[in-house]
């Protein structure tokens, strides 16, 4: 079964919860869980608690959090990897119509996202997969 | 409710503090999203790297 429940970062416009739930998309805001002004670790700890795909476009910072999180993984520090992260390789914010479909197609295309960080390159409309490691 | 995000629409995407509002279903009012280009404005070097680093 494809991914069903996402997480919005803060910095993500509503509409784009108003447009995965519209495709079946169980999506979770901070401001119904009171994550709501909380650091980024803990956006994502709660996300790899639930489960849940963190969409984000905080890119620089996410990035980092996924390189530390994974190595912590692979040095058995975690026990397990984060619920996986979705983001922007560009410039421009994105906008909701845009962004949504991408998104749908990506969860329907995947049965789960443990460990993996995707980019949405807006020029290409594809999706680019983040390695685990920095190096 | 990160003042980046807000100035980047405004910046990149050429959205006035209406439509950068409606993005949010009106939760963040036009009053607040011109609040967060105002602080921008006053505080360009808080807001700045952050934008850079996602730009």
């Amino acid at each position: 079964m494809p991914v069903e429940h996402v997480y919005l970062d803060e910095d993500v416009p509503f509409q784009l919860a108003d447009l995965l739930g519209a495709n079946g998309v169980v999506v979770h805001l901070p401001r119904e869980i009171d994550t709501v002004s909380a650091a980024d670790p803990i956006h994502l700890q709660r996300c790899a608690r639930e489960r849940w795909v963190l969409i984000t476009q905080n890119r620089r910072d996410f990035r980092r959090l996924h390189w530390l999180w994974m190595t912590f993984h692979q040095w058995q520090i975690l026990p397990q990897p984060h619920g996986g992260i979705l983001t922007l390789h560009e410039q421009e914010p994105a906008l909701p119509i845009e962004w949504a479909p991408a998104i749908h197609e990506l969860l329907e295309s995947r049965q789960q996202f443990d460990g993996l960080m995707f980019m949405w390159r807006k020029s290409s409309g594809r999706w680019e997969s983040q390695p685990v490691a920095f190096m | 409710m990160p003042v980046w995000v807000l100035v980047s629409y405004a910046r990149r995407r050429k959205l006035t503090p209406q439509q950068i509002s409606e993005l949010w279903n009106g939760h963040i009012t036009e009053q607040e999203v011109i609040a967060a280009l105002e602080y921008f404005q006053d505080h360009r070097e808080a807001v700045e790297d952050k934008l850079a680093a996602e730009e």
